[in-house]
């Protein structure tokens, strides 16, 4: 028994003692090559441009943002500081990062979503964990503890299978900019289909109204944009569901806080999302253009 | 919880110690380790099939004990009637109900009748086609007092629902399963390595061969009205890959852990595809099923006995129920058919092949011929196995026999391919043994110890989106 168990033990450990060196050293850089950076790669890549370079607006929020907003083609100086599935708190917390790293900021572009305020995003606190202060894991009361224990999953062994696709031709690039804008490429289909929940958390609305508040202080100008939204996914909720969404985003508008809402704007089709949520490449810098233009206009009000 | 699953990955171990370390040398901690444990994995699917499950091996384990004081051969035969009628009754229920339904309504609307009857919703109990033959097998030997019943109901619940085999087999008899959990059993290293190996090899049939088949084998059959012959006849090549390496890599899997647990379970396929006649695939191929049906239903119809037509019957009967076994659908009871078909010509060719043995040179020439062939016929009988309807194979058929068969397939999946070539190799090297890997042991310690880590990290490298064990819905 004992030999038996020992030599198992032995070809575990021999297992490990070849694949964890290449899991963290070689696996990494080759699945970015194949796949496009990691989502902690983008984390990481997002901070240290947010630091590293100069801009007066910001744009922050989820996916919608993130891959639809060029901060290029914006006329301001702008960098993009989203990510995908950001809710409220995280944004909160991105402010306040900033706040510390001591960047000057005029303007900030805050995406909103009809289902934005609906849930407390979770899946990344193993990369915002390296960011954040103490007082960030406070609203994760309940949610395991392995989630802010940094890169756990480099070493899942599925990852192997990545290594498969290297020898495939690569027809379509999937990348991070410096301007911190993801861009993600695919074709939405006509049948695409996903369920979202437009209720709001209370947690959420707080920070929300703590991120505007911020932004008062700081005599941030803040533009809340929301982006063009496919009818398949607008048929997730009631127009007297939207209506009220609606009021509640404008009940919070002011002098210096607008509300840019494209999401019933017409024009935009299919050829222009990449699934049901994201907008294109080519989409999103038109998107871009027009955001711009209307933040310009309003801001020479 | 499937073999190839994490959740598998951590229960086994976990077992394994509380067997090991709490039950050394205690015959009844382990049985009831293995019991509770066997439970557990079963009521991991859905706690609600326990019932059914307990309900069984309740019935022929009073069953069991009543024919061993029962001398009155009128309430022998009413006992074991009562344990056929509940075991082949909740099979039927659970298996057959909708089966039955639809086509009665359908055989009276058909001759002008209308009738009404609605289908049940019912969910099919994982491996109950198994452990029914299991305790059936049990029942029929202790009426035909072969085997004399056990008084421990702890060692037959274990027997019955003995884990690494309860939800796909080996359908092990009574006799050769049970008397070894009621011995003590010591750990033995020897045997547990063997059954590691076997296991790795099972995991690398499962994971690498049949899945990756699998993947490929579904995209052709779900769109098989818009693909040439050439590209159907490469999906049901694959498919006899992904079945093989889905059932026997199962049951490589079922076997080495039984292994570990000092349990030795019966071989249920012995390199089927190697084999020179249809015959000799059907004595290698999901053994422990065709011994329950040479046992339980073809000798006891009078076997070969009663001339050639009396064969005939009986080899029909058993292929239709063993086709029937597998599903309720008509494809199932078309592959038994042509099995029962393609099986007798081979009998005699066997017969005739076992006169001519002695012809050396031509028959080294013939044998790889014969191999061919039967696996040919094995692979177009498979059509009927992986179609959905009747209408879906005819037209497979029917498209494979066309000139569109003489087109380059519209689907090349070179790796997969490969994968079959390097799978294929390894079995042949390694038929005759038990399983593929046992030859290993052979090899110098550091090549056998890299050979470990190769198919290993295969598992990985090549694993596909897990997908269930076929003979599950069995």
């Amino acid at each position: 028994m004992k030999k038996f168990v020992f030599k198992i033990l032995l070809f575990v450990l021999i297992s490990l003692s070849i694949y964890v060196p290449i899991a963290v050293w070689v696996l990494p850089d080759i699945i970015t090559i194949i796949q496009g950076p990691s989502t902690l790669q983008q984390i990481e890549k997002s901070f240290q441009n947010a630091a590293e370079r100069e801009y007066e607006l910001v744009i922050l929020g989820n996916s919608g943002s993130y891959r639809g907003l060029n901060p290029e083609k914006f006329e301001l100086t702008s960098y993009n500081f989203s990510h995908d599935n950001d809710t409220y708190n995280q944004i909160y917390h991105k402010l306040k990062w900033l706040e510390k790293k001591d960047k000057k900021i005029k303007y900030l572009i805050l995406s909103v979503d009809y289902f934005q305020f609906s849930y407390l995003a979770s899946n990344r606190n193993y990369a915002y964990n390296l960011y954040f202060n103490k007082s960030y894991k406070n609203d994760y009361m309940n949610i395991p503890l392995v989630q802010f224990t940094g890169q756990y999953n480099l070493l899942e062994p599925n990852r192997l299978k990545y290594l498969r696709d290297v020898k495939q031709e690569r027809t379509k690039e999937i990348y991070l900019k410096e301007n911190g804008q993801y861009v993600y490429p695919g074709q939405a289909n006509e049948s695409d289909t996903y369920e979202y929940d437009i209720n709001r958390l209370p947690l959420q609305e707080e920070y929300f109204k703590e991120v505007l508040a911020h932004c008062k202080n700081k005599n941030i100008e803040v533009f809340l944009c929301m982006p063009p939204c496919r009818k398949n996914a607008l048929e997730n909720y009631s127009s007297k569901e939207m209506n009220e969404f609606n009021e509640f985003i404008n009940s919070n508008t002011s002098v210096t806080v607008h509300y840019l809402n494209y999401a019933h704007q017409k024009g935009w089709k299919l050829a222009d999302f990449t699934d049901i949520t994201h907008l294109n490449e080519r989409a999103a810098d038109l998107f871009s253009k027009q955001v711009s233009d209307s933040i310009v206009a309003i801001i020479k009000e | 919880m499937f073999f190839n699953s994490l959740d598998f990955a951590i229960f086994l171990p976990l077992v394994f110690a509380g067997y090991w370390l709490l039950g050394s040398k205690r015959v009844k901690i382990q049985n009831m380790l293995l019991l509770v444990a066997s439970y557990v994995f079963y009521a991991w699917w859905d706690w609600r099939f326990l019932v059914l499950i307990f309900a069984s091996t309740s019935i022929d384990y009073f069953v069991g004990l009543a024919l061993k004081w029962e001398g009155d051969k009128i309430k022998r035969k009413l006992l074991l009637f009562v344990s056929i009628a509940a075991n082949i009754g909740m099979l039927g229920f659970f298996k057959y109900f909708n089966f039955f339904v639809d086509n009665f309504t359908s055989a009276f609307s058909f001759f002008g009748a209308s009738i009404e009857a609605d289908s049940l919703d019912i969910i099919l109990p994982v491996g109950i086609s198994f452990y029914t033959f299991q305790t059936l097998s049990y029942t029929v030997d202790v009426y035909k007092r072969k085997f004399t019943p056990t008084s421990n109901f702890i060692d037959f619940s274990a027997f019955v629902s003995f884990f690494p085999q309860l939800v796909a087999g080996p359908i092990e008899r009574a006799k050769d399963l049970l008397p070894q959990f009621s011995k003590s059993r010591v750990f033995n290293f020897h045997q547990a390595r063997d059954g590691m190996r076997q296991i790795l090899w099972g995991l690398f049939m499962k994971v690498v061969i049949a899945d990756n088949c699998g993947v490929i084998v579904n995209e052709i059959f779900s769109n098989s009205q818009e693909l040439s012959g050439s590209t159907l006849l490469l999906g049901t090549f694959l498919f006899s890959f992904q079945i093989y390496g889905d059932f026997a890599g199962y049951s490589n899997i079922a076997i080495g852990t039984s292994r570990l647990f000092g349990f030795n379970l019966k071989q249920n396929f012995s390199f089927p595809y190697f084999s020179s006649s249809i015959a000799e695939f059907w004595s290698k191929w999901h053994m422990s099923l065709t011994g329950w049906f040479k046992e339980y239903l073809y000798i006891p119809l009078g076997g070969n006995r009663g001339g050639l037509l009396k064969t005939l019957r009986n080899v029909g009967i058993v292929f239709l129920v063993s086709g029937f076994w597998h599903g309720a659908k008509w494809t199932f009871i078309v592959w038994g058919a042509i099995n029962a078909l393609l099986f007798i010509p081979s009998l005699y060719g066997v017969k005739r092949l076992k006169d001519d043995s002695k012809s050396g040179l031509i028959e080294i020439i013939k044998r790889p011929i014969r191999i061919l062939l039967t696996f040919s016929l094995i692979t177009l009988s498979w059509v009927f196995f992986r179609a959905d309807s009747i209408n879906q194979a005819a037209l497979i058929f029917g498209e494979i026999f066309s000139t569109t068969s003489l087109t380059l397939p519209t689907i090349l999946p070179k790796t997969v391919l490969l994968l079959i070539v390097v799978f294929a190799v390894i079995e042949w090297v390694g038929k005759g043994k038990s399983h593929a890997l046992e030859g290993i042991g052979r090899l110098e310690t550091p090549i056998r110890w890299m050979c470990y880590l190769l198919i290993f990290a295969t598992l990985f490298f090549f694993s596909n989106s897990t997908q269930t064990f076929i003979y599950f819905q069995f």
